[in-house]
Formats: structure tokens, sequence, C-alpha cells
């Protein structure tokens, strides 16, 4: 490990770079973090998220892997339909590696999502706040267009991704019959991203490779495992204790929880759960004092497994169709319930967070180890106060059961979700053959 | 000399400042300085008490019986004020030696009624928000003669604890004294209910009463009278009136959110019978004031009701959410019914239905609005319209729903409640103009706000009118936000231009002294005016005033008064116009008597066809979700032939997809057999888009073309392969190799004689591509061999034809007299086409139709209607009765190409909102579907204004298709030797899109008539669907001009959507046969008196 990190710092001073690094891990983390409030600004869908990150994340790896001689580790040829990335060596050489890094951030944002334009006064202060760390204005030139290149290839690779297809593909229509979902209140919106699954995946082979077990038979008699379940959530829900109820709201990462006054409606909006995730790794990558290397790495590693986690999900999601807590039982138990949170727009098996964040949380125990322990911050700026976890399966399988005592998810759906996603995780580190760095 | 130079002074300002019809006289002049003041505070304001901006109200009459008008007006929170008439427009504020200011609390309408029948006029004024419920007891102000009241609200059993907006009273049973209903809302958020078991609860406070007067004591009868009273009732006004003419006073409330209106029909029994879903065909959404009045002056008064639609693009764009089908089809099963955002004008037909007619008589959108008044404001006999709108924050703006509302909250700190109000103050408040409409008659309304006085931007609520200086005009009060309360008076008299009218103050003797309920009907020449007396109209107001009718001429012949008891008076003698005159009840003993009606021209057939079509409930928008109407709801179409020969034609109606196509064998007795054919079974699969009996193999009986068309199938489906099914002694038998391989999704077969050669050829029309709208899909001309297989010469024949459009329907006949059949199609975003043949060759000719007229023509229908010997033609479009108005200078345009690259085709249709064209999608629904668009229009603000130019770019533009419609009436081409002459028809043509015509002289008079139908209720929510088309029969008036049949004279009531009409005789009688989409034909016959 030593080594490694010895080679890599006789790398930097090969490259040119200069005697301090201008920027750092806590400037990927705050860079990341900007990009992320873009998305909860444009009120970006978990899905999206989950592949808006896995791209930035992968632009700012790539970029940092062009300074790398040797231990050159590109994700060329290893994720699905990748091919290599091209850059000038000579360019590389005119530019700084944590400026082009961090910049990266920016451009790849700027050009993916809707509200990017938001982040053009970012990379106006980052080059304000390089040239004042001491770059010159040659080398921030030749690192920003080095970056445009790099970002333009991987542009021509995330649009291969069959994303644009989506739009053509027909809408969603709930299924006719009694287990299936129906839109919920208050907003009734249509299902969320119906076709996600037809999205090129990074690593997995298919999307159905991880197909979960499947959902307890939809059954209205009581003693069904299926209406046992409806009436787990219906007890839980009227008897929520503050603990309860505190973990509900730590991981609700709603990013639109419509509220209704009268004529008046607005939305009040949180970080996506791959949001609340990236949030994590950045946390835990300054706990541990990685190198903007080895930060970009990791996030890399981990925005992947978060995106592929929710193609994977949401194509069982919208293969089972299954019908969430609050309408079964509005219809079979209590017409007057309501779950603690606001039920999101798309079918109920299985449970988003516990795919994602069992997928990522064992991820981020390959680099971390089992008991690194973390307080989890990222929720404050929401009014919630920080959460301590003793390691990351702690915290995703807290994430995993908050959606039980938020009313909008049946057990299995979580337990089962929470296989799926261990199991996606399991594989990322196999098949991207990661050592412990 | 001094004298005459200022008077040609004075002359020459006077006339360089044109005088509007109204003038905002200053509370300097009038004394009214009444302001509706709203403080917002943390602990009350719009997002503590939802009802916050919704104003207050006025009310007009004369409470000290001296002959002036009085007004008395209500604050939310400041006092209630009442002012008198000292004549001369000067009012005096009286309010607090009347001891009239209401209590601590918020008060919101006021319903003014001689409510203990001493001739003496009472106000009852109705409180609500959130207080305790003794704040809330609403309070009856009796006057005590002397322009002193006392509150006897309790006393009397009508200190309704509800959280009230208004109050009516009127005499329900009938027993000579005044009953009470009281409008109550909600104050907690209960929206979007999925569960139809609230619907029936009762509750305390929210729920509507109604009170039973019983020697001026009032006992709550609500339950047993049948008066909904639930918890999801906002209701915003109720308006009582007797709307079908049987002398018992009825009832419509407006309500807010997702409950529906409710039509409460008197039962004369002391009961009500709630009526809605069964008379009207859809409502507003978010209902609020409204008003009942003969618009049209047929002696049926018409309900209009006020909803929150801008009128210009920028507004609409910052309001609309993306369409939600699921929510809508969530709230029909729930049984919330068809409830679209904007004004509604539903015209009454007479016989238990409304024609819903608000766009195409231009008074749907208005804004946020809150009063509706009809009056005739101009005194020419047309009652017009005054609206008032405007709403305190714009907080509905979908900017603050998505962004600015959370970006705010986030900063700010503090309790909840007090965060909210920081994050409220920063929402901009827009002022807007009130509106005011000429009725012109032929239900058409014209906006003359501006130049009738009504540019004055603000925030208006309730209102009234009244001639307050007896000059015989109607002035009118509104009562506004935070400003002082307007008086507009009417100078139209003053102004000597030519007007006429008649006030006439009603008396009785009885408890009920000013004759609430009794209706007046003024004869003039061959016009009648018909006003009701009942008080309450617009917005928590009302008004006991003379009635006022304006009229079209001087010259009156007779008042019919029919008096609530239903006993008739009529006068006479001498009655001039322009002026006031008292009428006294008078016991003359005649009643009311409903007027044999001469038997109607269609009566409802005994026959039926057992045939329901059925529908498999496709969503085409799922598939191309800016598409503006659906494509898969074209059926049923119906042929008829004497398949068997026995002298009784029979019938093939059209199966959809999933449904077999039926043939019906007509017997003796007029009923109709099933022909179970295996064949047609073996294609039910396909969806029947048109069907043709014709000789196809030369074998003297009839072969039958089934079209398979529709719009949910893949490109390539072999379901949409057309049939040809071949009759062998009334067995048929699919010749599968008869015609060329096709999977085109057709629309229309037609037969004729291309080549000469005495054999029948087809011409098929195809409607869309399936999945690819609107690229023009692949037409065919079927050349049989006379023995009935076919071969598609088009691409030979009739190049132009081949991909003439999106073809609806076609027609053959020779145009050009030269005995080869000629052909004329019409299409969508098309002109009528014309194709001369020569020889077999068919070439495409213009100037054959006179105009351009390009529309979304829906059907064709040739008849000799002016009895000169060649064909004319009823050409069915799209109508005038959307929010899409067109002419030559404002074109729909449909933009299309696969701007994103990404496989698809995206339609975009933009149109004319005043001078500018825009989309019809909203921004979710543009950004949802072209992914490229999302980062040029990140907030609703920035697409507010957008147009083509603004969405795409140049090049773009250039590399997309473009379509065109300037043309949306249906109307009938005269054909004159050869060229087409267009005429328009009466209003009705347009009410809504005609896909199914028909011709023949139903009347007996020897003249051509016109039969349209059509409706559709398969478009996008935005668009709304339109059904004021029950039948529509245009009788020939000899000289090519067509009249308006009402439908209690023509006996239609015909509900649905219509798509083919067919006459035959069945059972020896001469029969109309409705093809109505997902449901069973109806039948009518005619022609049985003559």
């Amino acid at each position: 490990m030593k080594r490694f990190i010895t080679i890599l710092f006789l790398l930097a001073k090969l490259s040119g770079f200069a005697k301090e690094d201008p920027f750092n891990t806590g400037d990927y983390i705050l860079a990341l973090k900007n990009v992320t409030d873009v998305m909860v600004n444009d009120v970006t869908s978990p899905v999206a998220a989950g592949r808006y990150y896995a791209y930035i994340t992968l632009t700012a790896q790539e970029t940092a892997t062009q300074f790398q001689k040797e231990d050159h580790y590109s994700f060329a040829g290893k994720l699905n339909g990748f091919t290599d990335i091209q850059a000038d060596l000579a360019s590389v050489q005119q530019s700084n590696f944590s400026f082009a890094v961090i910049f990266s951030i920016y451009k790849m944002s700027e050009r993916l999502l809707p509200s990017g334009y938001l982040l053009v006064k970012k990379q106006d202060s980052l080059t304000a706040i390089a040239q004042k760390r001491g770059l010159s204005l040659k080398t921030i030139d030749a690192s920003k267009q080095l970056v445009n290149s790099i970002v333009k290839q991987i542009q021509d690779y995330v649009r291969q991704d069959r994303f644009n297809k989506l739009s053509g593909l027909k809408k969603y229509t709930p299924l006719e019959g009694d287990g299936y979902w129906r839109p919920t209140g208050p907003g009734y919106m249509a299902a969320l991203e119906p076709n996600w699954n037809t999205l090129r995946t990074f690593i997995l082979d298919s999307c159905q490779q991880f197909k979960p077990l499947p959902a307890a038979v939809f059954d209205t008699s009581t003693s069904s495992p299926f209406f046992v379940q409806v009436k787990e959530v219906y007890e839980t829900g009227k008897k929520l204790t503050k603990e309860q109820k505190d973990i509900a709201n730590f991981w609700d990462c709603n990013p639109f929880a419509l509220q209704q006054l009268g004529h008046i409606e607005f939305g009040l909006k949180k970080i996506s759960p791959g949001g609340h995730w990236m949030g994590i790794t950045g946390i835990v990558c300054n706990k541990a004092k990685r190198s903007l290397q080895q930060t970009a790495f990791i996030h890399s590693i981990v925005a992947i497994t978060l995106a592929d986690a929710f193609i994977s999900c949401w194509d069982e999601k919208y293969r089972s169709n299954r019908i969430r807590p609050e309408t079964s039982i509005k219809k079979w138990v209590d017409p007057y319930w309501r779950p603690f949170l606001q039920t999101p727009p798309f079918p109920e098996y299985t449970s988003g967070h516990s795919v994602i964040s069992t997928s990522v949380a064992t991820v981020l125990t390959h680099f971390f180890g089992d008991n690194f322990a973390f307080t989890d911050n990222t929720e404050n700026e929401f009014g919630l106060p920080s959460r301590k976890f003793k390691s990351f399966l702690h915290a995703a399988s807290e994430a995993a059961v908050s959606r039980f005592y938020g009313g909008i998810h049946y057990r299995d759906a979580i337990e089962n979700g929470a296989l799926q996603g261990k199991a996606i995780g399991n594989y990322v580190i196999t098949k991207m053959m990661l050592g412990k760095i | 000399m001094i004298m005459f130079w200022v008077a040609v002074c004075i002359s020459e300002i006077t006339q360089s400042q044109p005088v509007k019809l109204f003038s905002l006289l200053p509370s300097s002049e009038t004394n009214i300085t009444f302001r509706n003041t709203l403080v917002e505070t943390a602990e009350l304001n719009i997002i503590t008490y939802e009802y916050f901006y919704n104003g207050g109200g006025v009310a007009t009459g004369d409470f000290n019986n001296d002959g002036l008008i009085d007004i008395y007006l209500t604050g939310n929170l400041v006092s209630n004020k009442l002012y008198i008439n000292k004549g001369n427009l000067k009012f005096q504020d009286i309010t607090k030696a009347a001891g009239v200011e209401g209590r601590k609390g918020w008060k919101t309408g006021v319903s003014v009624a001689d409510v203990n029948g001493d001739g003496w006029l009472d106000i009852y004024v109705c409180y609500s928000g959130d207080l305790e419920p003794k704040q809330r007891r609403n309070q009856l102000f009796i006057n005590k003669g002397n322009l002193t009241f006392t509150d006897k609200a309790e006393e009397m059993g009508i200190a309704d604890e509800g959280y009230t907006t208004q109050a009516a009273f009127f005499d329900y049973d009938r027993d000579g004294d005044l009953d009470l209903f009281v409008l109550n809302h909600n104050i907690k958020t209960l929206r979007n209910f999925d569960a139809a078991f609230v619907k029936k609860m009762v509750d305390p406070d929210a729920g509507d009463r109604l009170y039973r007067n019983d020697n001026n004591h009032f006992t709550d009868v609500t339950t047993k009278a049948g008066i909904i009273s639930n918890p999801i009732g906002y209701g915003l006004s109720v308006i009582v009136s007797d709307i079908n003419n049987d002398g018992w006073p009825d009832m419509y409330v407006s309500n807010d959110y997702v409950e529906e209106d409710y039509l409460y029909i008197n039962n004369h029994d002391g009961t009500f019978s709630e009526q809605l879903k069964q008379q009207l065909q859809h409502i507003s959404n978010f209902s609020m004031g409204a008003d009942i009045a003969d618009i049209n002056n047929d002696g049926w008064p018409d309900i209009y009701t006020l909803d929150m639609l801008p009128a210009d693009n920028k507004r609409q764009k910052l309001l609309f959410a993306p369409d939600n089908y699921e929510l809508y089809n969530n709230q029909l099963t729930n049984g919330f019914y068809h409830q679209l955002m904007r004004n509604m004008l539903q015209v009454n037909n007479g016989n238990g239905t409304f024609s819903e007619t608000g766009q195409i008589s231009g008074i749907s959108n208005t804004d946020w609005s809150w009063s509706a008044l009809f009056a005739d404001f101009n005194n020419d006999g047309n009652k017009d319209l005054f609206v008032t709108n405007g709403y305190g924050r714009d907080m509905i703006n979908r900017d603050f729903v998505k962004f600015y509302a959370n970006e705010r909250l986030k900063f700010l700190r503090g309790e909840p409640s007090e965060r909210m109000f920081q994050m409220l103050k920063g929402i901009k408040t827009t002022l807007l103009h009130n509106y005011i409409f000429e009725n012109k008659g032929g239900l058409h309304f014209r906006d003359c706000s501006l130049e009738w006085g009504f540019e004055e931007e603000n925030l208006s609520h309730g209102a009234a009118y009244a001639d307050f200086d007896n000059d015989g005009d109607l002035d009118l009060v509104v009562n506004r936000m935070n400003v002082e309360a307007a008086f507009y008076r009417n100078t139209l008299v003053e102004s000597g231009k030519q007007n006429n009218y008649l006030q006439i103050k009603l008396q009785m003797p009885g408890l009920n002294s000013f004759a609430v309920g009794a209706k007046v009907n003024v004869y003039s020449g061959k016009d009648v005016v018909t006003i009701e007396n009942f008080p309450v109209h617009g917005f928590q107001s009302s008004m006991q005033i003379p009635l006022h009718a304006g009229l079209s001429s001087s010259q009156i012949d007779s008042i019919v008064v029919r008096w609530p008891n239903d006993e008739l008076q009529t006068i006479k003698e001498n009655i001039k116009a322009n002026q006031l005159i008292n009428i006294t009840y008078k016991g003359t003993g005649k009643y009311f008597e409903e007027i044999k009606r001469t038997s109607a021209i269609f009566t409802p057939a005994s026959s039926s066809l057992p045939f329901k079509h059925k529908e498999d409930e496709a969503n085409d928008f799922k598939t191309q979700p800016l598409m503006p109407n659906m494509l898969s709801y074209s059926g049923p179409h119906i042929a008829k032939a004497d398949v068997n020969k026995d002298g009784l034609e029979d019938i093939f109606i059209c199966g959809a997809k999933g449904q077999a196509g039926s043939l019906f064998m007509q017997t003796q007795r007029g009923d109709f057999i099933l022909s179970r054919q295996n064949a047609f079974d073996d294609d039910a699969g396909s969806e029947d888009t048109d069907a043709l009996f014709f000789d196809a193999d030369g074998d003297g009986d009839m072969d039958l073309y089934v079209i398979s068309g529709g719009y949910a199938f893949a490109k390539d489906d072999p379901l949409l392969h057309d049939r040809l099914y071949i009759n062998q002694n009334g067995s048929f038998t699919k010749n599968k190799n008869a015609l060329p391989r096709e999977t085109s999704a057709g629309s229309c077969v037609r037969a004729g004689d291309v080549d000469g050669d005495g054999d029948l050829d087809l011409f098929v029309g195809s409607r869309v591509v399936p999945g690819r709208y609107p690229e023009t899909p692949e037409s065919f001309l079927l050349i049989n061999d006379g023995k009935g297989n076919f071969e598609n010469k088009i691409s030979a024949l009739a190049p132009a034809l081949q991909f003439a459009g999106m073809i609806t329907d076609a027609g053959w006949i020779d145009i050009n007299k030269d005995k080869q059949p000629d052909l004329i199609v019409s299409g969508e975003w098309m002109n009528i086409k014309c194709f001369i043949n020569n020889k077999g060759q068919l070439k495409a000719e213009a100037n054959y139709f006179s105009d351009s007229l390009s529309g979304w023509w829906s059907r064709i229908y040739m008849a000799d209607l002016d009895k000169d010997n060649d064909l004319d033609i009823i050409a069915g479009n799209w109508g005038d009765n959307s929010q899409l108005h067109v002419n030559k200078n404002k074109p729909a345009c449909l933009y299309y190409a696969d701007f994103d690259n990404n496989g698809y085709v995206d339609p975009l249709l933009c149109y004319f909102i005043g001078d500018r064209s825009y989309p019809l999608a909203s921004r979710d629904d543009i950004t949802d579907q072209m992914t490229s668009l999302r980062q040029r229009f990140p907030t609703y603000d920035s697409y507010s204004e957008a147009s083509i130019n603004d969405i795409f770019t140049a090049e773009q533009i250039k590399n997309a298709q473009k379509l065109e419609a300037d043309f949306f009436e249906t109307v009938w081409f005269e054909n004159d030797n050869g060229k087409f002459l267009m005429h328009h028809l009466p209003v009705q043509a347009n009410y809504s899109p005609v896909y199914a015509i028909a011709c023949d002289d139903y009347t007996g008079d020897g003249q051509i008539d016109i039969l349209l139908a059509g409706n559709i209720e398969h478009t996008s929510i935005k668009l709304g669907k339109i059904d004021a088309n029950y039948g529509i029969l245009l009788a020939g008036g000899g000289k090519g001009n067509f009249n308006y049949v009402p439908q209690l004279n023509s006996g239609f009531k015909v509900q649905g959507c219509v798509r083919d009409i067919i006459q035959m005789n069945i059972g020896g009688k001469k029969t109309i046969l409705f093809g109505i989409n997902n449901s069973m034909p109806i039948l009518y016959n005619y022609g049985l008196s003559k």
C-alpha cells in the first residue's frame, strides 16, 4: 500500500506537477456536492441521479488516470461498451492533475444536467482559486482543453446507453387487477421511468442478472404471507416510536415531497438515495485521508455500482408491478391510514433504498473494512441531525428498514432487496478485480 | 361669444376622449370608501386558511323602500358596510347606526331577502374562518323598517356554524315562505381523494345545509331533502333557478377541487335529486363563481361556471401541470366526473341535457375568476357577461411549486408557520383586469373589457349590479382586495346610444313579498326576454332589485309573470318601454301549463341493434404523448345492404380491436338477428374502421370489404391488413389472396368504376402510420379484375393520391359531368382535394374548392342539397368549440421530425394565442418527450414565452416537416357547375368535431335537411372532451340556408361519440341509426306523423 502511494508520488513529480497539488480530496467532495445541489434543484429522479453520478465520477476517474503512467487504471475495457479514452500525452504533461480532475466534474455535469448551466459559475471560481493557488493560465487552459477532450469522448459513450430512446418508448399503464401498482397520493404522479431497464448497464451483463427472489404472492386472505405483511406495515405505522420516525426521515431521500395546502402546492426537496450515499462516500474518504486519486477511483466505483443497482431494481419493479402499502391498506384494512413518508411514484418491489444502499455498502466495506465507523451528516442541511454508524452495512440495513417504518414498503421488498444489492456489490468487486487500496 | 368658445372647447374635449360604457367613479364622488383590507400575518394567511384570498361580497337592494338602491359590502376582516343611496350617486355610510357591521371574525357572502315577509329587505351575512364555532355563526340582520337592524339568526335557527361561503333564500317547497340553503366549505385540505366512501359522509362544519322555514323558524332538513353534505364539497357558489321550467326552483352548486358540482332538481315533494352527471357532460374543475340566466333568449336558463384558465399564453404555461391520465381516470372511477380547468357555458337544451359551448362563445378563459354576472348592460335584448378575477399571490405558478418554495424555505429560520409566512411574502402578485363581454347573440360573446372601461388591474371578488341612478341602465359595484371598492357608472342611457329596456318590480302578499322565484317573460316582436327573480348571482353576492330586461326594440307586446305558485299574469295594455313598472300579484286562477308540443321530428325507435361496440381502452398518448387527439376511437362504422335479397336492408357493424365485426339480418318485424360468420370471428383481433358492401366479383350479390385500421398496433402488424369477404348465399368467406399485401391503417373504402370497365374498383384511404403521427400514410387505389381480385395501381394511376395525407373520408362524384367518377378526399391537416378522372387516371386538380381551407376535415357527405341535380358536399370539421381557433392569418401548425434523433417522431402543435403562435404542450410534456430540450428550458418561466423559434433552431425547423390548418368550421359546399362554393352553417354545426353526417327531408317540408353528429372524448386533457352535440338537425330553408332545430323539436338526445349515421327502412319505418363508440347504437324514427 505504502509503496503504491510512493510510486504515485514519484510519478506525480515526474509529470511536472506543482510542488503541492492545489486541489485535494476535500475539493473533490465539495465539487461533487455542488453537482448534487444542482440535481436537487432539478428534482432529478433517484434513477437519473444514479446515472448522472456514474458518468460524472467516471469522467473524473478517467481524467485522473491519464496522469498515471504506471498503475494506469482506466475503466476502458472493463465497463460494457467503454473503449479506450485517447488523451494526448503532451497535453497531459502541460496540465495540472488535481485541477483537471475537479474541473472535469463540473464540465461533465454542465453537459449532462438540465440545469448544468448553473455550474459554469463554479468553473469560473475554480479557475480563480487555481490561479490564487499558483497555477499559471497556460496550465489551466491546457487542463481545460484536456478535460474537454475527455468529456467529449465520454459523452460519445454516454450517448450509446439508450437513454435517448426512453422518451420514445411506450409510457406506463397500470395493470388491471387488484395486486398491481396504482398511482399514490398526494400527487398521483405517473409511474417513473418504466423502461429504465432498457439502458445499458455498466458492469452487469444484463438488467436481470441479479433478479431477486419473487415477491410474496398477492392475496387478500388474512392469513396469506402477503396480507400478513400488509398488516405488519399498517400496525407498525400506527405506533411508530420517535427513533423509528427519525430513521424514516433520515433515509427519506425524497427529491420532491409534495405539500398541498388548499390551492397551494409546492415540493420540499432532499438529496436522492444515490446522493446520500455519494455523500457518505465523501465523508469516509475524508476520514480515511484518501488521496485525490483514490477518492476519484472510489467514488467512480461506488457510482457505477449505484447506477447498475438502480437498473436492476427498476427491472424488478416493473416486472412485478406490485401495489404499494398505502393503496392496499386503504383498500383492505383502513381507508384513513397514511404512510409516514410520502410514497414515491413507482411500483413497490423491491425497495430501491434496500438494493442500492446494500450494494454500495458492500463495495465501501471492501475499500474501508467491515467496522469502519462514521458519522453521517449528509442530511443536516435538511434539518435532520447526524447519525452515527458502526459500519457501512449497519447504515445500509438502517436505510433498508427505514422504508418499512416509512410505510412505503413491505418487509420482503426490503429483505430481498438487500440480498439483491449485496449480490450486485460483490459482483462489481469481482468484475472490476478490485484489490484493496 | 365666450360661451360659444367654451361650448366648442367642451365638446372637443368630450369628443377627444371616447366615453367608455362604464365610468369608474372615485370615492370622492360616491363616498364609497369601503376597502376589503387583508393583513397577512404568520397566524393568518393563505397557508393557514386556504380561502384567505377569496375576497368579500356585495349586495344591492332598497333597504329603506325609497326607490333608490343601496349597497352592502362584506369585509373578510374589516367591518362590513351599509351605504344608503341618497340620490345623484351619493351614498351615506350608516353601518354603525344600522348595527350591521358584523362581528369580529371572517365574513364571506351576503344574501339579501325579505326573510320575515314584512316588506323590508333583510341581510344574511355568512361567516367562515379557522375560529371557534360560535365565531362562525352566520347572522341575519332583520330590517326593522327604520334603517336599523337586529340579528335574529339564532332566534330563527339559522345561525349556521359551518364554514359558510354564501347562502340563498328561496321557497323550495312552494308553501309561500322563504327557505334557506347554506353553502359551506371545508378548511381542511382533502384533495385528490381516491376513496368514494368520503362522498357519503356528513360533515357538520363543511357540509352544505338546507333549512325549511316553518312560521319564521327554520328546521334543518338537509338529509331528508337529499342534500349532499360531505366534507369534500368546497362550495363556492349556489345559484337558484327553475332550470327545467317546471315551476319548482332547482339549484346549481359549484364545488372547488375534486368534488363535482351539484345540479339539484326539485322533486316537488320537499326533496331534491342530484342530476349533474345525467344532464351535463363535463364541468369546470375548480368551480368558483357561477350564474344562471337565459343567454340565448330561448326561454331556458343556461348555466355558467368560472374556473382558473388564463387567457394569455404566458400565464397558461406558468400554470399548467402535465396531463395526468391516471389521475383523470381515477377521478372518473371514483365518481368525481369529467372536470376540466376552464369556464363552462352550459346551454340548456330544454330536454334534460346541456351543451357546453364556453369556448365557441369566447368566455372560457378569464384567469382565476370569482364573480360571473349575466345582465343586459347595453340594453339590446341580449344578456351580457361581467367577470371579476384576481388571486392574492401567484403561488400556483409551477416555478413556485418546483423551485421557489423550497429555495426560500431552505434559508428561512424559525417556527414553521413563521418560515411559511416569510416565504409567502416573497411571492409576487399579478393584478388583472376584470372582463366584460357583449352578448352578440348566436352564442357569441365579444370581449369588450378594455373598450367598456375595465382596463384597471386589480384583485376583484364579489360584485353586484343595480340601476343606482334610476336612468335605465345597470351600474356595477365590485368588492376588491386592499383597494377601495369600485363603483362603475353605466353611461349608456345618457350617451344617447340606441337602447331599450324595461324594469319590473314584483310584489306579492304573504311572506314572500318580493316574489322570489317568479319568472317574467317580456315579449317584443319575435323576441322574448326571460328573467328569473332570484337574488343570488356570481360570487358571495346578491341583488334584490327590480328585474331589468334590455330589449331589441321599443315595442313591447306583453309581459307574462309566472308567479312562484305557477299562476300566470299577463299584462298587455299600453306597456311603454324605458320605464320602471310595478306589478303586484293578482290571483288570476290561470296556472302555467306545459305547452303541448308538436311531436318531435325524431322519436326513439322501438327496434334496436343488439350490438355493443366495445373498445379496448388503449391510451394512444402513451405512445406519442404530444399528439392532440387519440386515433384509436374512430369506430364503429356501419355498412348496409340487402345481403340475402329479401327486400330488407341488413347491417354490418364494425368491431373494435379484439371484437368481431358483426352482420345482422333484418326481419320483417324490424328486428335484427345476428348472422354468425366464422370469417368475421377469425378477424376479431383487428380494429375495423370502415366497411363497404359491394359486388366485388360481379356475381350479383353483395360482398364485404372491411378496413383494418387503428393506431394501437405496431407499424407492420398483420392485423392491419384489410379483408375482403365474398358472399356465397349469405355466408361470407375471406378471400385471402384478393388484396395486395399491406399493413396500413385505413380509414375509408369507397367503390367506383375508375377504369370504366364495368366492375367496381376501390379507393382505400389511409389515416395514420401507427406510432408515427403525423407522417403521411400510403393510400391505395385497388383496381378490380372483374372477378374480385384487386391490384394496387395508385402510383401509376394517381401518384398524387398515394401520399395525399392523413385521409379521413372520400367519395366518388362526377364533378365535370363526363360520366367518369372523380374522387374527393378529406383529411386531417389538409385541404379537401379533388382528383379528376381521365380514362382511369386520377389527376389532382386545384381550384375546385374556392378557398384553400386546410382543416381537420373528418367526414364528407354528398347530397343534392339545393335540388339542382348535382351533388353538393357537406364537410365535417373539428369545429370551433376548443382552445384552438384558427384562421388564414393565424393558422395552427404541426411541426414534426425526429428532433431528438432517437428514431421516434415528435409532433409539435403550435397555435395562436393572441397575436403569436405558441406550442400547445406544457413545459413538462415537451421536456419529457424531447430530452434535448431539458437544458434549454430549465424553468417554467424560461418556456412561458417560447414559440417554435425558441424551441428549435432555424436549421431544425428547416429540416422538419410542417402541416398547417387555417379552417376548422363544418360547412357545406354548393356544387356550382363543378366549382364548390363554401357556405357557413349555424353555430351549432361547430359545437364539436363532426364524424357522421346524413341528409334527407326529415322535416317533411320538401327541403333537404342536414343531420350532424360527432363529439370526441379521447383527446388530450388540455383540450378536454368536446361533447356539445346530441344530434344536430339543420333544417333546409330552401334558399341554401339551414336553420338549427332545437333539440326539443328535433327530439335528439344522443350522448356519446357518434362515428357513423345510417339511414334505412327498419320495420317499414324510416330510421336513423347512430353508431356510437364503445356503446350500443341508438335508433330514431322519422317521418311517421306525415
